[in-house]
């Protein structure tokens, strides 16, 4: 007998005789130390022991320190078309710096990558980027901030549909931030949209100054400011169409507000509210009579305010952030062309009415979504009570507190199912029964922070909407990842993403 | 018990009982699909085998005949090596060059089995060694230029096994 592995042999059929296939076949059976070693041997060794079957059942693990530039660079250079990336870094945040080396990456291996994972956190603008990027992502499992509790999630299904929780409303675009100390001149002629600051600390006409040289091009505006002064008279004659204005980054996750406080070189918290007078609001609405979307947080909301909405004849949408007092908005115009309302109720005086008198005012709506950020209480009484005023809505998001304690909210369950024209329904820490959601039209339904959702009753989900087209289960502390990959297969048309607590 | 006969490309003829050939995928396709009848009494032309090799391979098929169909095995599984029936560890112990050839006959024939534990031996070969030792042991020359093998050594660190 002959022990193989000692003769050397000068014979005419080698191991380098096998085709590329059955080498692959041998090096299968290698752990991974074994195939780098085997990947040494030759080119052709190298090829099979990084084959694409290989590469589908291993980890891209990329350095977590950003000051090892020559291992990055190696790494970026690497032409290996691995599927799972793996950000091996300690537990963190993804500050700028690692997120724009993190942009890189993604770029190079976006044509390969499905499966995305890392110990860090990042924002849920963050994960949407991800998302964006990798458009063949099938899985990713990262933590998310931003919330009471970071906890290490979970995405699963292969949905292209972003996921995005209450700071949606907040989304800072990188590319709106037209202005900044590295702002290109060339192209500031042809902006579309524009973000201004106004610090208090700076010379304030200096970004408005920026702004004269913009052209008639000009149709979206993000204001952050602390003064309620706005030199308007530069969006005389334009044709802006979308006005945001906040004097805050106050909700907005501090991981952003550092990348928007590092694009703009400003020192962090520089933004108290801004505040919009009833004066401000009529400049803005007699300079800018065009536009579609108005965003302003403003504590008097009242008769006179809304006369100077109502002379926005174009207007759809409206943000209004702020305190609500009833006595200010009896007896209000309507506002017939108002199809999206969005509130954010820091302060209301009562709740008895209010609904009933904000549907008055906006009687042609079809998409309202209410936030109610602690300490008011988004309590099932009063999602029953916007239900009632609002049956003819298509869509509906109701954002209760996370801060809100379980005694606090009543034992009942919001009846949906009033609401015929319903398409789309947003709920966030609420206490929810499937059944009384209304089936027919039901065609996007996202559910976060619902504690009262079960296992069990994901399991009706594809029985009670057939018709579903999204679904979103985020947060839910008793539905399991398991459950979810169950689902996937009963909703063939339905794209589906959910974000489940593993552990904490 | 009805046989067929097979022709090597050294023009040997071996007759064998179909259910012994048909452990070849290759052959098993010739015959249920492409519809060569055995009875014609005419040889299926093996173009690629030496008679030598489909000896070996019909001693290996007539062993493993009545061998029930191997479980599916999950793709992501680590895969053992440790589990090459002794009879098969007998059989294997042979030459390189005789195992190569059976390998590349196998893959011709299409005989998954025989593969899988040719692949095994081969791999229980290359476990352990370093690049070297593996070149030394299959007489393979190293074909990257100098600096080469540090830029993939220094790559490959970016991969890791995947934790499930």
């Amino acid at each position: 007998m002959v022990d193989p592995s000692l003769t050397t042999t000068m014979s005419s059929t080698t191991i380098n005789c096998l085709p590329p296939e059955v080498l692959e076949m041998v090096l299968d059976f290698l752990s991974c130390s074994d195939r780098k070693s085997a990947s040494l041997v030759s080119h052709r060794w190298l090829q099979a022991a990084f084959s694409s079957r290989f590469l589908a059942k291993v980890n891209l693990l990329v350095p977590s320190s950003r000051r090892n530039v020559d291992r990055i660079q190696l790494l970026l250079a690497s032409k290996r078309p691995y599927r799972n990336f793996f950000i091996s870094t300690e537990y963190g945040r993804c500050g700028p710096d690692d997120w724009r080396l993190l942009v890189q990456f993604l770029e190079r291996f976006a044509g390969s990558v499905t499966c995305f994972q890392s110990m860090v956190r990042f924002t849920p603008v963050q994960v949407k980027a991800i998302r964006e990027r990798l458009p063949g992502l099938k899985e990713i499992c990262v933590g998310v901030s931003g919330d009471v509790a970071c906890c290490q999630c979970s995405i699963v299904g292969g949905s292209r549909e972003a996921y995005l929780g209450v700071t949606d409303v907040f989304t800072l675009e990188r590319q709106l931030l037209g202005v900044g100390a590295d702002v290109d001149p060339e192209s500031l002629p042809n902006v579309v949209k524009l973000a201004l600051r106004i610090n208090v600390y700076s010379n304030t006409n200096y970004d408005f100054n920026v702004l004269g040289r913009v052209k008639d091009g000009l149709r979206e505006m993000y204001i952050y400011s602390k003064e309620s002064y706005i030199p308007m008279e530069y969006l005389k004659q334009r044709k802006v169409r979308v006005m945001l204005m906040s004097g805050s980054l106050e909700g907005i996750d501090e991981n952003i507000q550092m990348q928007f406080n590092e694009e703009l070189s400003v020192k962090r918290n520089a933004y108290p509210t801004l505040e919009v007078t009833l004066p401000l609001l009529q400049v803005i609405t007699s300079t800018c009579s065009r536009l579609t979307t108005l965003r302003i947080s403003t504590n008097w909301l009242s008769q006179q305010a809304v006369r100077y909405l109502d002379s926005l004849d174009q207007l759809e949408e409206l943000y209004v952030f702020g305190d609500f007092h009833k006595a200010l908005l009896s007896d209000c115009a309507p506002l017939p062309t108002v199809k999206t309302l969005i509130l954010r109720i820091e302060h209301i005086d009562t709740v008895d009415q209010f609904f009933e008198t904000i549907a008055k005012i906006t009687p042609n709506l079809s998409d309202l979504r209410v936030l109610l950020p602690p300490p008011c209480i988004l309590d099932n009484a009063m999602a029953e009570l916007i239900c009632r005023n609002f049956r003819m809505l298509r869509k509906l998001a109701l954002f209760g507190s996370m801060m809100a304690p379980v005694e606090s909210r009543c034992d009942t369950f919001v009846h949906f199912d009033q609401m015929p024209f319903l398409e789309e329904l947003i709920v966030r820490d609420m206490y929810l029964n499937m059944e009384r959601l209304m089936p027919g039209k039901l065609r996007i339904l996202r559910i976060n922070y619902c504690r009262s959702l079960r296992d069990e009753d994901l399991q009706l989900v594809p029985l009670i909407f057939p018709k579903l087209k999204v679904l979103e289960i985020g947060f839910c502390a008793n539905v399991t990842k398991p459950a979810v990959q169950a689902l996937i297969p009963k909703m063939p048309g339905c794209s589906l993403n959910a974000v489940i607590r593993i552990d904490g | 018990m009805s046989t067929i006969k097979l022709e090597t490309s050294d023009g040997v003829k071996f007759t064998v009982k179909t259910q012994v050939a048909k452990c070849s995928g290759t052959i098993r396709t010739m015959l249920e699909d492409i519809g060569i009848n055995p009875q014609d009494g005419e040889a299926i032309p093996l173009s690629n085998v030496h008679s030598t090799i489909l000896q070996k391979i019909l001693v290996w098929a007539e062993h493993h005949v009545d061998d029930p169909e191997p479980p599916r095995e999950d793709a992501d599984a680590a895969k053992r090596t440790d589990d090459i029936c002794s009879w098969d560890e007998d059989f294997l112990k042979v030459d390189q060059r005789t195992l190569f050839d059976v390998m590349l006959a196998a893959n011709y024939l299409d005989m998954k089995q025989l593969i899988a534990v040719c692949c095994k031996t081969v791999a229980n070969m290359i476990k352990g060694k370093t690049a070297d030792q593996i070149r030394r042991t299959f007489n393979i020359e190293n074909d990257f230029p100098p600096g080469e093998e540090d830029k993939i050594r220094l790559r490959n660190q970016f991969c890791e096994e995947r934790s499930r």
